[in-house]
C-alpha cells in the first residue's frame, strides 16, 4: 500500500492550508485520540460490548474521515456495521487490520506535514 | 437583536472528538467568528447558559447528554430567540439525518467537513437570524401599538359616554334601542327640552366606525344642547350643526341625521331629515305617513348652500314617530338576505302604532337569528303625549350658570329692515334675562311672554295678518307663508324694538317687556284666558300673555304692547 491511497490527497491539502501552523497540533491530537479509541475498540471486542464498539467505531470513523484517512475510516465503518448486527466474529475480523492501518495513516500524515 | 451583514457570530462547537473539535474551531475562527467549545452535552449546556451563543454546531452522538437532548434543551431555553443548531454527523442514512431535524436541529453538516459548505450554511443562518430579529421587533411594535390603541379607545369611550347626557333620554316620550357600541359605530341619540316647552330630538349616524366616527359626536352634542337650552328654533340649530361639522370633519366623513321638534301643545311636529331613512309617523286609524330624507347629511355642504327647510305635520295625542338608522333595514339573516324596506313597511301598515316599536325590534331579532350581524340597529320611538299630560319641566340641570345679572337693568334691542326677516332676537334676549337671579327658574313663562309679544308685533303689527286664517291646518301653513312674504316686502324703514326693564331682589322682581313695531297700530283683541274662543285657536298668544302677566296694555298709537311680569319667591306655578 502506497502512502497516496491511504489518504485523500485533496482533502489533506485543504486541511494543511486551513490549519497552517496548527497542523502539527491537529496531528498530535488525532494520534492521541486514535490510540485511545483503538484501545477502547479492543476492550469492547473482548467484552462483546456491541454498544461501546459501535459508538467508538462510529466516532473513530468520523475523525479519520475528517483528516482524509479514508482507508481507516472504511475499516471503522465495517466494525460499526458488525457491531450493529451484533456479529462478534465479523467485528473482530474488521478490527484486526486497524492497528496497522492506523500506523500507516499516521505515517502518511506526518510525511505530508512538510 | 438585529445583526449587520458581516457581524461576527459567537459559535458554540460541541463535539466529543478532540481532533474534530479542533478542526472545526480553526475553520470557524478563520471565517471571522468567535468560538467557544464543549466536549460533551453537559458542558455544552453550561456554555449555552453562560455565554448565549448565536449559533451551535452540535455533534449528534456524545456520551452522557446526547446531542439530541442538548438540541431539545436549547430550543426550549431559547424561547423567542432564534438560535440555529447545526448537527455534526458521520451518519449517512436519510432517516438518521431526518431525525436530526425532527428533534429541533435546523440543519446538519456531514463528516468529513466541507469548509465551503460550512461557510455557506453559517452565512445563511446569519441572514435568517437577522430576519427573525426584524420580525420580532415588528411584532413587539405592533403589540405595543395595539395596547396603546385599546387604551385610547377606552379613554375615548369614557368621554363619549358623558357627551350624550343619557339622563335627558330618560323621558316618557322616548323609547329607543341603540347598540351597546352605538357611539363607536357613529350612532348618537340626543334629546333636549326647550324653554318654549318644545322637545327637540336628534338621531345621528356618522360615517365610518371606531374613533373616527365617534369624534364627530362631541361637537354635535355640545352644539345641540347649548342651542336647545337657549331656545333656538330647529332650523337654526340644524344650520349651526352643519356648519360645525363642515368645519371640523374631514372630507368623506359626515353625519346622516334627523331632527324632530315636538311642539309644546303636542299638536305639531317639525322634521328635518338629512340622509337617514324615512321617519314614519304612525297615528291610529291612518296609514303610516313618512318623511323621507330631503337633504344631504350634516357636514357635507358649506353654509351658503345648506337648506334648513323643514316639514311640518299635524299630529294627534298618542301618535308615534319612528326614527331609525339604516342598520334596521340592512340587517341580514343567515342566508345573506336583508330585512329590507318593504318588510318594514308591511309590518308598520299592519301594526297598532302603540306596538310598532316592539314589533319592529322583535321582527329584526327573529330575522337575524343565528347570523353574525353587526349591532348596527338604532331605532327610536317618539311618542306624542296625551293632551292632558303634565307639561314637561326642563331638567334642573339645564341652568348651570352662576347668576351674574344685576338687579336693576334695562336693555333695548332693535331690528330693522331685512334683519326682521333674517334674525331671531329671542335666544339672545332670553339668555340675558336668564342671567338674572330669580328669573332663572321661570324660563318657560318668560319665554312665552317674549315670544308671543314679538310674534304679535311681526304678524299683526308689520305683516297685518288676520289670525282667522290659522283655523285649519292648511291655513296654518298658508299663514306662515304669507307672513314670510309680507315681512320680506316690508320697507327698509320697518323696524321692531324690544325693550326690557327689570327691577328686583332675591325675593321678588318686576320685568317690563315692551315691543313696538313701525306698523300703523292695532287694537288689543278682546279675549281673556277665561273664555277662549274654541273656534279661534290662534290669537291665543296675547291671551296667554295676559294670563301670565300682571298687566298688558297697548300704548298709543296702538303699535306698542307693554306687559309687566311680576314674580314672588315661593310662587312656582304659573297663574292662569
Amino acid at each position: 500500500m502506497t502512502g497516496q491511497s491511504v489518504l485523500d490527497a485533496q482533502l489533506l491539502q485543504e486541511l494543511k492550508m486551513v490549519m497552517g501552523t496548527d497542523f502539527p497540533l491537529l496531528l498530535d491530537t488525532f494520534e492521541r485520540d486514535s490510540r485511545q479509541r483503538l484501545l477502547h475498540l479492543q476492550q469492547a471486542c473482548d467484552q462483546a460490548d456491541f454498544e461501546g464498539l459501535r459508538h467508538t467505531a462510529h466516532s473513530f470513523k468520523g475523525s479519520s474521515g475528517n483528516l482524509g484517512a479514508q482507508q481507516l475510516a472504511n475499516l471503522c465503518q465495517a466494525i460499526e456495521t458488525a457491531a450493529r448486527e451484533q456479529d462478534l466474529a465479523a467485528a473482530q475480523a474488521a478490527l484486526a487490520p486497524v492497528p496497522e492501518a492506523l500506523e500507516q495513516a499516521l505515517a502518511a500524515l506526518r510525511a505530508a506535514q512538510d | 437583536m438585529s445583526l449587520p451583514e458581516d457581524e461576527p457570530l459567537q459559535v458554540l462547537i460541541a463535539d466529543d472528538s478532540n481532533s474534530d473539535r479542533l478542526l472545526l474551531e480553526t475553520f470557524v475562527k478563520k471565517l471571522g467568528h468567535r468560538v467557544i467549545t464543549a466536549s460533551d452535552g453537559d458542558e455544552a449546556m453550561q456554555c449555552f447558559h453562560a455565554l448565549r451563543p448565536d449559533i451551535i454546531l452540535l455533534d449528534a452522538l456524545m456520551p452522557r447528554m446526547s446531542g439530541f437532548a442538548v438540541a431539545e434543551a436549547v430550543k426550549q431555553a431559547a424561547g423567542d430567540s432564534f438560535i440555529p443548531i447545526i448537527f455534526l454527523t458521520a451518519l449517512t442514512e436519510a432517516d438518521s439525518l431526518a431525525r436530526c431535524l425532527e428533534v429541533g436541529g435546523d440543519d446538519f453538516l456531514t463528516k468529513p467537513y466541507n469548509r465551503v459548505i460550512l461557510e455557506a450554511k453559517i452565512n445563511a443562518f446569519r441572514r435568517m437570524k437577522r430576519m427573525h430579529g426584524l420580525l420580532q421587533q415588528q411584532r413587539d411594535e405592533i403589540a405595543r401599538y395595539n395596547r396603546d390603541l385599546l387604551r385610547e379607545q377606552d379613554w375615548a369611550k369614557r368621554i363619549f359616554d358623558k357627551v350624550a347626557r343619557p339622563d335627558y333620554l330618560d323621558i316618557p316620550q322616548l323609547r329607543y334601542s341603540l347598540s351597546p357600541l352605538a357611539m363607536f359605530n357613529g350612532d348618537i341619540l340626543l334629546a333636549a327640552p326647550q324653554p318654549s316647552g318644545n322637545l327637540l330630538v336628534l338621531l345621528g349616524d356618522f360615517t365610518g366606525h371606531g374613533l373616527a366616527a365617534a369624534v364627530g359626536t362631541m361637537p354635535l352634542a355640545q352644539t345641540f344642547y347649548s342651542m336647545a337650552e337657549k331656545g333656538f328654533p330647529l332650523p337654526e340649530i340644524v344650520r349651526e350643526l352643519n356648519r360645525k361639522l363642515y368645519e371640523v370633519l374631514p372630507t368623506g366623513v359626515f353625519c346622516c341625521a334627523c331632527l324632530v321638534s315636538v311642539s309644546a301643545d303636542q299638536a305639531t311636529v317639525q322634521i328635518w331629515n338629512g340622509g337617514l331613512p324615512e321617519v314614519f309617523v304612525l297615528q291610529a286609524g291612518q296609514a303610516p305617513q313618512s318623511v323621507a330624507s330631503g337633504h344631504l347629511p350634516l357636514g357635507v355642504q358649506p353654509d351658503s348652500r345648506f337648506n334648513t327647510q323643514t316639514t311640518w305635520l299635524p299630529v294627534q295625542p298618542g301618535s308615534r314617530l319612528l326614527l331609525r338608522s339604516d342598520g334596521v333595514h340592512e340587517t341580514s339573516n343567515m342566508q345573506g338576505e336583508v330585512f329590507g324596506e318593504e318588510r318594514l313597511r308591511q309590518l308598520l301598515i299592519n301594526a297598532d302604532p302603540t306596538e310598532a316599536f316592539e314589533r319592529v325590534l322583535q321582527a329584526i331579532a327573529d330575522f337575524a337569528e343565528g347570523s353574525a350581524r353587526s349591532d348596527d340597529v338604532s331605532l327610536v320611538e317618539l311618542r306624542l303625549l296625551p293632551a292632558d299630560a303634565p307639561a314637561m319641566a326642563a331638567p334642573a340641570a339645564v341652568w348651570r350658570q352662576e347668576a351674574s345679572g344685576g338687579l336693576n337693568w334695562s336693555l333695548q334691542y332693535t331690528l330693522q329692515g331685512e334683519a326682521i326677516l333674517r334674525c331671531d332676537p329671542l335666544p339672545i334676549l332670553l339668555h340675558a334675562l336668564l342671567e338674572v337671579p330669580g328669573l332663572r327658574g321661570q324660563a318657560g313663562r318668560v319665554h312665552t311672554v317674549l315670544s308671543e309679544l314679538y310674534a304679535n308685533a311681526l304678524e299683526h303689527g308689520l305683516a297685518r295678518l288676520d289670525s282667522s286664517i290659522k283655523h285649519s291646518h292648511e291655513g296654518f301653513l298658508h299663514y306662515y307663508e304669507l307672513k314670510r312674504e309680507r315681512l320680506a316686502a316690508c320697507s327698509e324703514e320697518a323696524c321692531v324694538r324690544i325693550s326690557l326693564q327689570y327691577r328686583g331682589d332675591g325675593n321678588s322682581g318686576e320685568l317690563t317687556v315692551s315691543v313696538q313695531d313701525s306698523g300703523p297700530g292695532f287694537r288689543l283683541p278682546v279675549l281673556t284666558a277665561s273664555n277662549p274662543n274654541p273656534e279661534r285657536p290662534a290669537g291665543r298668544g296675547l291671551a296667554l300673555v295676559q294670563g301670565l302677566c300682571d298687566t298688558v296694555s297697548v300704548l298709543e298709537p296702538g303699535n306698542c304692547v307693554q306687559a309687566i311680569y311680576r314674580w314672588q319667591a315661593g310662587q312656582t306655578e304659573a297663574r292662569r
